[in-house]
């Protein structure tokens, strides 16, 4: 995960440390939004947002840790909504798995990313906040639970759905990642930030 | 399989070009929703005596009105428009570019900018950028603008952000967050007056601590809520009566409304929950107005579909749009329009022939808005 900083620096006000958040915790909201949609502008617009709403409520939100998981919260409920709505009206253009990427390593990645984005895609929204707030944000079971507002056993099952159906989906490219292990954990790093 | 997972999801978001937050924006965003809490319920009654954002109206095209003027919060019944403005519109919907908004024929422009369209049978409703951004929660944020090109302030709450319109009737709706639930809104955009506020009868689901809903779709008399438990409820807004469905409800089609349960979806009857067709095309089609056609898209649809978009009929083998956008919306009698090439928008009806038409205000970087999406 990646560090956050300190709430009350001494001689800051509220709105520069809500900057310094902001600064801090946008890559990763960006990145989480972007997997539960698939969609740049829709996952800038839901981080910025996310953020507002962190804002609005700073005075209550203790701490920057809990001001961040208020921020993600936003995120993935934005999303829910935003899919919900947009079901009618447009589709996601990553609903579509692409052709694989020319075999460069920008390329493989560029591929990598449009696969796994219209792997989730076919995911129920439920089903593919799990995912990301599981196996991309980290959280524990416990903690996507509180996130969602749903319980640690719906959690469970949700999970084990998702990973049947990405299984099929992304069976090749989840075979890959065993073979590409140490490259994927130099580039891993601080896994995102 | 999950740390395989996590790598992969990693991996392909590591170089994700991630733009710059906009800080100074966020806060102003962030200002503006703690000025809408501090209001609260007061908005609507604010908003009765408060400023009214400046709206100005400079028509063209075929012999449109000049500098309309606005009807405001007076529930005046405005008359109605030319037929052959209401056919324009209904042929060919709306749309926005910039600060420039057309409606069948006409075109305005909107001052302080078009944050989103919401379509009507009545008109569009525009939501107001420059109120979004301000956030004083006594400015109108939203505008009907008819056929005609006219204009009429609306008294919806500027606390308002989603809309979700009814192309067969002059209905909007949207989904208030109150103590133990929702509270649905039907309002008449033709006359400015609310037609229903009503509770959201389902208050739990097992497994959902805290449940949540959002306006999927609007007819008449049902609103169609989709909830954050993967469960759909049809409310009818008349009579209180609903059903609840294990589908997410996106579309309304007069008998049969489209729902979706994961890479399924259903047209089912919102008074019974009944289905009575069933599709495995992996992304969810989109169904006109009318209740005829479904627009399906490439991909995930079973069938081979080569290079050109379906677009299928419920009853009769589809005809193929070739080179539609696939983010087309549906206009008041039932065609697709979308992007086009060049800055021009692009209608397709029904029957595969397809027809372009320059757009006013377009410019390089100019985004097109159409109604129901985001710039």
């Amino acid at each position: 995960m990646t560090s956050r900083p300190s709430r009350s620096a001494p001689g800051h006000g509220p709105e520069e440390e809500f900057s310094a958040l902001v600064e801090a915790a946008w890559p990763s909201l960006y990145r989480t939004a972007y997997l539960l949609t698939g969609d740049h502008g829709m996952a800038e617009d839901l981080t910025q947002t996310a953020l507002a709403a962190t804002f609005a409520r700073w005075h209550r939100l203790h701490d920057t840790g809990a001001a961040w998981g208020y921020a993600r919260k936003a995120v993935v409920n934005g999303a829910t909504s935003w899919f919900r709505r947009s079901s009618t009206r447009s589709e996601r253009p990553t609903a579509v798995i692409p052709e694989r990427a020319a075999a460069t390593d920008h390329g493989r990645e560029v591929g990598e990313r449009s696969a796994v984005v219209g792997a989730l895609a076919q995911l129920p929204p439920r089903q593919r906040a799990v995912v990301v707030l599981r196996f991309y944000d980290d959280l524990s079971v416990q903690d996507t639970a509180a996130t969602l507002g749903i319980s640690t056993g719906t959690v469970k099952s949700q999970t084990s759905d998702a990973l049947a159906r990405l299984r099929g989906l992304l069976g090749e490219d989840l075979a890959d990642t065993t073979a590409t292990a140490s490259n994927a954990s130099n580039a891993l790093g601080g896994h995102h930030g | 399989m999950a740390e395989q997972l996590s790598d992969l999801l990693h991996r392909s978001v590591d170089d994700l070009d991630v733009p710059p937050p906009d800080a100074a924006r966020i806060l102003g965003r962030g200002r503006s929703i703690r000025s809408r809490r501090r209001v609260g319920t007061t908005i609507a009654a604010a908003a009765a005596v408060a400023t009214v954002v400046v709206v100005s109206a400079v028509a063209t095209g075929s012999g449109g009105p000049r500098g309309a003027g606005i009807t405001g919060p007076d529930r005046v019944v405005l008359p109605p428009v030319s037929a052959a403005d209401q056919s324009a519109y209904d042929a060919w919907g709306s749309w926005a570019a910039g600060d420039r908004l057309t409606i069948g024929d006409r075109t305005i422009t909107i001052d302080g900018g078009i944050a989103a369209l919401t379509a009507t049978s009545a008109g569009v409703v525009v939501r107001h950028q420059a109120v979004e951004e301000a956030g004083d929660p006594g400015d109108r944020a939203f505008v009907l603008v008819r056929p005609d090109g006219s204009l009429r302030q609306l008294s919806i709450p500027s606390g308002v952000v989603t809309l979700v319109g009814d192309l067969e009737t002059p209905h909007v709706a949207w989904v208030e967050e109150v103590e133990g639930g929702q509270r649905i809104h039907v309002w008449d955009v033709g006359t400015d007056t609310s037609l229903a506020d009503v509770r959201n009868p389902l208050t739990s689901v097992e497994d959902v601590d805290e449940l949540t809903a959002d306006v999927g779709a609007l007819g008449d008399p049902w609103v169609h809520l989709a909830t954050n438990a993967d469960v759909g409820v049809s409310v009818d807004w008349r009579s209180g009566a609903a059903t609840t469905v294990d589908y997410l409800p996106v579309a309304d089609g007069d008998r049969y409304v489209l729902g979706t349960r994961g890479h399924l979806s259903f047209l089912y009857d919102p008074a019974t929950g009944d289905v009575a067709h069933r599709f495995d095309v992996g992304v969810t089609p989109s169904l006109s107005p009318d209740g005829e056609y479904l627009f399906l898209r490439d991909g995930f649809s079973l069938e081979d579909t080569g290079d050109g978009e379906i677009r299928r009929s419920l009853d009769v083998p589809g005809a193929r749009l070739r080179d539609i956008d696939v983010w087309s919306v549906w206009t008041p009698d039932g065609n697709l329009v979308g992007r086009g090439p060049d800055g021009t928008v692009r209608r397709c009806r029904p029957d595969g022939a397809c027809e372009d038409r320059q757009v006013d205000g377009w410019a390089a970087g100019v985004e097109l808005l159409l109604p129901g999406r985001t710039p």
